[in-house]
């Protein structure tokens, strides 16, 4: 796409994270030609391949399950109940909702959402915790705690440090009596890790090891597994890539479903889902580049550079002031796009940046945390972690088009769509509601940007 | 008068006998902080040392480059567990480097190319590793 030294496209998405796939995606699906350029992995590589998409209002630590009511009754609600939150932003289209999930579905494999009729699946933890989700990927979510009922064997690794058998099942237990739910965990701890430092193996080493000797692991599960076991839970260590082999395998062998539970630190699943919206964007057709791209100008489309992916430098100075970049000497390519979909996420992927103050680094648009303008971050977190914490849910304000707004409110440009973490009000780690909102939103951005990209007569940095 | 004496005695202690002695010495800081802290591990921080170390402060442990780290494979647990030990520990303290001097001169740096794309937080991982290399090389034997 850099022809003549120039970068041109008709929408241009910044940001890879699953709110960028599916803006691009679905700009994509509309005709539109795609760019996405992403800097480097963000917080979707990180996720637990659980797809979050809004809590049951009436879920507490003692009744984790609430009333069970349906996604699309808990998205209202989330709505309903948090003015600022992305789903009040975009009230108007919730009608819209299930279309975005079924379009995530259908465009990324391995994506599976619950039924916006039904309620949230309850998810087991590596931990021996409960998550409860609208959505996960394809070999979690027919492992609903909720759904099944017979005797389910947990499988570990037998004297590997992280994966112990015996003592998941024992959580598993008495995370799910609190949850109400009466379930029988059985212990299965293979022998399939056998060499001498396999005990500090690290998930998505295991998950190799299992990738070349399938059979291997199949055959070690066989041997430690007792009778009785009616179904298989595994832990989130399947496959690098597709799972489907192994629980093929284990299902033609030992006759009993299986699915794996939800990853924690180091998450293959995080990184299968990543590898799943690259597969999706190339079977698309949208061109993935690696790189960044700033404004010149603060909050000037026609400004916009791209620069190849480079590992931030060493400071030349420790501290600069406030909201101050450090300085890009190499010049930029300028970048021509008659659409832009920023989907940057927040903190961890750099959508936001702290700096005494926050700002958003790409095109310098206000940060609104309980208003607009450049934050300070004094004060912004409470002392415990389940408060609510304004410095998670600061973010890129916009309107009900998702196009960001200035201090005053005006739309900073037509032609620039926001989606995913970046958007201001919701908190992705507390909220629960963090995917939902990156594939009902970056749905929505990609459609308009499609649109805008169709309607416009010039592209941007040709001047407005 | 006692007080006159002590006061007497401090300034001729920094005035007279402290600058005569470290004339007389003839070393500068630089030895004698090898002579006090060498034996520890522990080495001046240079202005560029500190770039760097503020460049590995950056790393958020997420341990996704130890995913795409080429040199996992290639050496004993208990040498090398990932690039993110880089960051994470042997750019914390110099005190670890003697210990890590076998997995620093067999550590690939192009190899640590794909491990660095992927990271979040932008470390600088191919240039840590020259780093420390040159690092350990500057912490006296244990």
């Amino acid at each position: 796409m850099v022809v003549e030294g120039e970068f041109r496209t008709e929408v241009l998405v910044i940001g890879g994270g699953i709110a960028g796939a599916v803006a691009a995606l679905a700009a994509r699906r509309r005709g539109a030609e795609v760019v996405l350029v992403r800097r480097a992995l963000g917080a979707t590589a990180l996720s637990s391949g659980a797809l979050d998409v809004a809590p049951d209002p009436l879920a507490t630590p003692r009744r984790p399950r609430g009333q069970e009511l349906s996604l699309e009754a808990c998205v209202h609600h989330l709505a309903a109940s948090r003015p600022d939150h992305p789903y009040a932003i975009l009230y108007d289209e919730l009608g819209r909702f299930p279309e975005a999930l079924a379009f995530a579905e259908d465009a990324i494999d391995g994506v599976r959402f619950a039924s916006p009729t039904e309620a949230n699946r309850c998810l087991p933890t590596p931990v021996g915790t409960l998550k409860f989700s609208g959505g996960a990927l394809h070999s979690i979510i027919d492992g609903d705690l909720a759904r099944v009922e017979s005797q389910i064997g947990v499988v570990g690794f037998r004297d590997h440090l992280e994966y112990d058998a015996e003592l998941w099942a024992r959580l598993l237990t008495d995370a799910c009596a609190a949850a109400g739910l009466v379930r029988s965990f059985v212990p299965v701890a293979c022998d399939f890790l056998s060499r001498r430092d396999d005990v500090l193996l690290q998930p998505f080493e295991i998950a190799a090891r299992i990738d070349d000797d399938p059979a291997g692991f199949v055959a070690s599960v066989r041997r430690a597994l007792s009778p009785n076991v009616k179904r298989l839970l595994l832990p989130p260590v399947l496959s690098r890539g597709d799972p489907e082999v192994v629980l093929r395998q284990l299902e033609d062998a030992l006759y009993v479903p299986a699915s794996e539970s939800l990853a924690t630190r180091q998450s293959v699943l995080g990184q299968r889902l990543q590898r799943y919206l690259d597969e999706a964007l190339e079977r698309e057709g949208v061109a993935v580049v690696r790189g960044e791209i700033r404004a010149r100008d603060d909050r000037d489309l026609d400004t916009l550079e791209y620069r190849p992916a480079r590992p931030l430098p060493p400071p030349a100075r420790l501290f600069l002031p406030n909201g101050q970049e450090p300085e890009k000497n190499e010049p930029g390519t300028p970048v021509r796009a008659r659409a832009v979909v920023l989907a940057t996420g927040k903190y961890l992927a750099g959508g936001l940046a702290k700096n005494g103050c926050l700002y958003e680094p790409t095109l310098r648009l206000p940060v609104a945390v309980s208003g607009p303008g450049c934050a300070s971050t004094f004060r912004l977190t409470a002392h415990e972690v389940v408060e609510e914490q304004a410095f998670f849910r600061a973010g890129v304000r916009v309107d009900g088009g998702l196009r960001p707004l200035d201090e005053g409110g005006a739309i900073v440009d037509e032609r620039l769509l926001a989606c995913g973490d970046v958007l201001a009000g919701h908190d992705p780690a507390r909220d629960g509601s963090a995917m939902g909102v990156a594939v009902f939103s970056g749905y929505i951005a990609g459609r308009r940007a499609a649109v805008v990209a169709a309607q416009g007569t010039s592209f941007a940095g040709e001047g407005g | 008068m006692s007080r006159f004496w002590g006061n007497l005695y401090l300034a001729y202690r920094a005035l007279a006998a402290r600058p005569l002695k470290r004339l007389l010495r003839g070393e500068g800081g630089i030895e004698r902080f090898y002579e006090n802290y060498g034996p520890e591990g522990l080495i001046p921080t240079t202005a560029q040392d500190r770039a760097m170390l503020t460049a590995a402060g950056r790393c958020i442990a997420c341990g996704l480059c130890d995913a795409f780290d080429g040199n996992l494979s290639r050496m004993d647990r208990s040498v090398y567990d990932g690039a993110s030990l880089l960051p994470r520990q042997w750019a914390r303290t110099s005190v670890d480097l003697p210990h890590a001097r076998r997995a620093l001169s067999r550590l690939r740096p192009a190899e640590l190319e794909e491990a660095q794309y992927v990271c979040p937080t932008g470390v600088p991982l191919v240039e840590l590793a020259h780093w420390l290399s040159q690092r350990a090389r500057r912490v006296p034997a244990p």
